[in-house]
């Protein structure tokens, strides 16, 4: 159990699904079917099943990337649907860790972290400054000057972390991060995700299909055939006390 | 990091696309900046050549829209010299002849009477003046007489008859260094005009005190009708040549533009297209659409910016070539107007906003989660 759970915070839902399906436009294909789902702050969340479960548009609803064709998402209370601005909500309150890193690869790893940094009201200064600083806390701060093709895999997601955090959000998604990984650099990014929740009480929600990778989470949900798996479900209250639902 | 960095190397990245599309901006700019630069200089030049003279007034048959067709008996100066106000006029004839051993095909041949204070304008290079009477006898300006390669004392065939080179001349004006001048009454003969001009220049009399020149115009068109006198800005605007110039260099123009616009388009799209992953990684992580937008009308921007900066300089420098070149040094300037390389940047900038408006648009369009989806 990580420390952040013990926190005064710990009981809040950040995050909740509420009853959500995806059905895509031609209507063939429906990849989450009444799905309900809550996250407290603080908690570390694994995501589990095999390929085409629908795991990732689960976390593209979670992430405001996508919307439900039905139910409702809601963060911090307040309905997604309803949200205003959804740009500004991601850029403010979430961050993303993607498989294939993602990193645009005529910029150095300092100038990718900036990013994010782009929709806020930091000076040109004071983003060179915190990207530095976050390159710091993943231990890279002597590569920020490299571009991605110059760093190795496990570096560059790295980077990518670094730039998940450059606008101190409150929820961390990440898809397979260890998937294009070697065992010893997905090692490195699973301890990174440890440290973040343990120190920073960081809110992570990991998609894998690693049992290995859900094995570091507080708790694991399993989703077949777009459905959060009752059956698993039961094996995740091993894992922790906060229950799903579907 | 600044986003204008970003832009920069987002163009970088794919620096052959960008130099080509760079270098096909810069040449729609050239060949905009240059015709229509000579076109503005031809005007400029002609306009040069009255105001620089204090003509006030052009005095021609109505209708006609050159000089050239314009046919008005020389008396007419004497009642125009009668009305109040009048300071000086100038009759003259102006005609065109071609030396086509020498690929000259437009030189100005001016007729002036022998006493004009014309001649006062011209520098003397060598030789002397035309004199009241002579026969047989022209002057050369500069330009001319060095692409004829023709000095004092030299001959010259002109309107099937030899003339003999009596002075070379430099004027302030490009088009009468490239100019022949014979006697007027001579050239009345050689035309089959007896007693004829092409037209009077008239300056008003400004030591009298304020000059009302609506009033005079009036005066001399009352004189005879079927004349008219026109200020010389609304006079040169009317010249046939300068309309089509200017007429011509902007169809030419166009067309190179909208080339150019076509190829500007044809990079954003297939540079938008290419990095539609990236824009969803980029609307992933917080960018609003508007800073997308922001992005892609940046790199078309810069991109037709650059090309006018060369284009601009190519086009200063075609012009320049050309004003060197025998067949173009007497009619083109070697100067281009500031005005016009300022219209080629304001063109060069619309034409980044045109060929980006479509793929910024399209950037729009793209959800974050399919735009992640892209290869």
């Amino acid at each position: 159990m990580s420390s952040a759970d013990g926190n005064s915070a710990a009981h809040e839902v950040l995050l909740r699904a509420d009853h959500i399906s995806r059905v895509y436009p031609d209507g063939a294909v429906t990849a989450l079917v009444d799905v309900s789902l809550e996250i407290r702050r603080g908690e570390y969340l694994a995501i589990m099943g095999p390929s085409g479960s629908g795991k990732s548009t689960l976390l593209n609803l979670l992430g405001a990337l996508d919307t439900p064709t039905s139910g409702e998402v809601f963060f911090d209370g307040q309905s997604l649907a309803r949200h205003p601005d959804l740009d500004r909500f991601r850029s403010e309150k979430l961050g993303f860790v993607f498989q294939s890193f993602n990193l645009l690869p005529t910029l150095t790893a300092v100038e990718n972290v900036q990013i994010p940094m782009f929709e806020g009201r930091l000076s040109a200064a004071e983003r060179a400054r915190k990207a530095v600083k976050l390159l710091e806390s993943v231990d890279l701060a002597r590569r920020a000057g490299h571009l991605p093709g110059q760093l190795s895999v496990g570096e560059r997601q790295r980077v990518a972390i670094a730039r998940a955090l450059a606008n101190d959000p409150a929820l961390l998604l990440a898809d397979e991060p260890t998937g294009n990984l070697d065992s010893h650099s997905g090692e490195d990014v699973l301890a990174l995700f440890d440290r973040l929740h343990r120190d920073q009480g960081m809110t992570l929600v990991v998609i894998t299909h690693s049992r290995e990778v859900a094995d570091r989470a507080g708790r694991i949900v399993w989703i077949r055939d777009g459905r959060i798996s009752t059956a698993d479900a039961a094996t995740s209250q091993s894992k922790g006390n906060v229950p799903c639902g579907s | 990091m600044w986003f204008l960095t970003f832009i920069g190397k987002n163009l970088w990245r794919r620096r052959t696309r960008s130099l080509l599309t760079i270098v096909g901006v810069a040449l729609a700019i050239a060949a905009a900046v240059s015709l229509v630069g000579v076109a503005v200089g031809f005007e400029r030049t002609y306009l040069d050549i009255y105001r620089g003279r204090g003509v006030d007034l052009v005095v021609q048959r109505s209708g006609r829209s050159e000089q050239l067709n314009s046919g008005l008996d020389e008396s007419l100066g004497d009642s125009m010299r009668a009305l109040p106000g009048v300071k000086e006029v100038i009759g003259g004839i102006v005609d065109v002849v071609s030396f086509e051993q020498h690929d000259l095909w437009y030189v100005l041949v001016n007729g002036w009477a022998a006493d004009v204070r014309l001649f006062e304008d011209l520098k003397l290079l060598s030789g002397r003046q035309l004199r009241a009477g002579e026969r047989g006898k022209v002057m050369l300006g500069k330009v001319l007489a060095a692409n004829l390669g023709k000095g004092v004392g030299d001959t010259l065939e002109l309107f099937g008859q030899d003339f003999k080179v009596v002075g070379v001349y430099e004027s302030f004006n490009v088009y009468d260094n490239g100019a022949v001048i014979l006697l007027l009454d001579e050239l009345q003969t050689l035309t089959d005009r007896p007693h004829q001009v092409t037209g009077f220049t008239v300056q008003a009399d400004r030591e009298s005190g304020n000059v009302d020149l609506e009033r005079l115009r009036k005066q001399i068109e009352d004189l005879q009708p079927g004349i008219s006198a026109l200020p010389t800005t609304e006079f040169i605007a009317n010249v046939n040549q300068i309309k089509m110039a200017r007429a011509t260099s902007w169809v030419t123009s166009t067309i190179a533009l909208v080339l150019g616009a076509i190829g500007v388009l044809n990079t954003m799209i297939m540079s938008v297209y290419e990095r539609r992953r990236e824009i969803g990684i980029l609307r992933a992580v917080g960018w609003r659409p508007r800073r997308v937008v922001r992005m892609v009308l940046g790199e078309s921007l810069l991109l037709t910016l650059g090309g006018a900066v060369v284009g601009s300089l190519a086009g200063v420098a075609i012009t320049r070539f050309f004003s060197h070149l025998p067949v173009t040094s007497g009619i083109v300037q070697g100067s281009i107007d500031p005005d016009v390389i300022a219209q080629g940047f304001a063109i060069a900038l619309g034409m980044g906003l045109a060929g980006a408006v479509y793929p910024a648009y399209w950037s729009t369009r793209l959800r974050p989660v399919e735009a992640l989806r892209a290869k």
